[in-house]
């Protein structure tokens, strides 16, 4: 009765252990890395001290605080570094902190923008594009339509628990890199010693002939953050 | 060998036996049919899935992927992390991708998924039963359901074959 018990256990046993090496147990093992970032920040008054950070969700699938790096006052890394496909987009996540004596109106911009033509593809000049690709003369890079043509979307994050500030899957803010060039982005107040997390997501969404003029462009530009004193 | 053991061995082997039968039936029928399992390790979708079930998943073209549909997709910000949450909408753009949340988080995934990282759907979960199977995989079901009866077995066929001792007779006086 043994005997026959064990040899029926060793059967199913090999079974188990065959059907459990056909793959049918989910796993996953490779990993992607991104490249570097870069975020500048402007020089601030002494009331007035913002600081920032690298930041990254503890864990992007459950919420939770995020783990900002060593804050200073301007990173000098990279922060979107990409090319981009019609519809694509990239996403970076930085913590803000006003070491300051004094609450502020923190506002986000986007400075230094370059908007260059790398090449004249398609249909980019049937479309329009009159500094389509380098300068038949000069052969110098002509200028790029595509600052306009990018979306930043700016959402806020409570650092230390990981919930969103604003509506659920509707970004609190959302212009035009060109329009964020000349037209800074509220935040909100930031108390003395307070902080906030700030996701920027960058898209280019273009159709029509705004796809058209705007391939084979490339846009560099810093993000910015300032804090002013309210005046009383 | 005492009547008391034998039973004792009897009983242990009959319950494995009753167990393994359906765990067996059950991965059969889940490899052929071509399912996955997949072990809940976090808690982001308590109570629905609570961690240590396990989820038997199947293959679903994204175009019939509806809102509060779990599924199963590779993180877009981590490759390679496999993650179980529900569908809460479309994200916007030209790509077909969904926005997603887990049933405990207070805010939705930080990235959208895209189409192509869909990876199926949960079809129905077993509460548990994730933490045992993923224990049993690959070295210790085969140490253990085959390795160490087989022990047992040619223990027992050796002590049953040895010749016994046995003491000699007391010469007549």
């Amino acid at each position: 009765m043994a005997r026959h018990s064990l040899r029926i256990v060793i059967v199913l046993g090999m079974l188990i252990t065959l059907v459990g090496g056909t793959g049918i147990f989910a796993v996953f093992s490779d990993r992607a890395t991104t490249g570097p970032s870069d975020v500048t920040t402007t020089a601030l008054g002494k009331a007035a001290d913002l600081k920032i950070a690298a930041a990254q969700p503890q864990d992007p699938m459950n919420s939770g605080p995020f783990m900002c790096a060593d804050f200073v006052d301007d990173l000098s890394t990279p922060l979107f570094d990409f090319t981009a496909s019609t519809g694509s987009g990239d996403e970076r996540f930085l913590c803000v902190r006003n070491d300051g004596s004094s609450a502020v109106d923190l506002t986000t911009s986007a400075i230094d923008i370059v908007d260059t033509d790398t090449a004249c593809t398609g249909d980019e000049a049937a479309f329009g594009d009159t500094t389509c690709g380098e300068d038949a003369t000069t052969m110098v890079p002509q200028q790029g339509e595509l600052s306009p043509n990018l979306t930043i979307e700016t959402d806020l994050y409570d650092c230390s628990t990981g919930s969103g500030v604003g509506q659920v899957g509707v970004p609190d803010l959302s212009s035009a890199l060109a329009t964020l060039g000349s037209t800074p982005e509220a935040l909100g107040s930031l108390p003395p010693g307070g902080s906030i997390c700030v996701r920027f997501r960058v898209f280019w969404r273009a159709t029509g002939d705004a796809a058209q003029v705007s391939q084979s462009d490339e846009a560099t530009w810093r993000f910015a953050f300032d804090g002013t004193v309210p005046s009383n | 060998m005492t009547r008391r053991w034998r039973g004792w061995q009897t009983a242990i082997l009959a319950a494995v036996i009753v167990t393994l039968v359906p765990l067996t039936a059950f991965l059969v029928s889940v490899w052929l049919l071509g399912w996955q399992l997949q072990h809940v390790e976090s808690g982001s979708m308590s109570p629905t899935y609570p961690v240590g079930s396990l989820l038997v998943t199947g293959q679903i073209d994204p175009t019939e992927i509806e809102v509060g549909m779990p599924i199963v997709f590779e993180d877009p910000r981590e490759s390679g992390r496999l993650v179980t949450h529900r569908v809460v909408g479309a994200a916007p753009g030209a790509e077909l991708a969904f926005l997603t949340r887990g049933d405990a988080n207070a805010t939705n995934d930080p990235a959208p998924v895209p189409a192509r990282l869909v990876r199926g759907r949960v079809l129905w979960h077993v509460t548990v039963l994730g933490t045992v199977l993923d224990w049993l995989q690959w070295p210790r079901s085969f140490l253990l359901l085959v390795v160490l009866p087989g022990a047992l077995l040619l223990l027992g066929e050796w002590r049953h074959r040895r010749p016994r001792w046995r003491p000699a007779a007391s010469p007549e006086v």
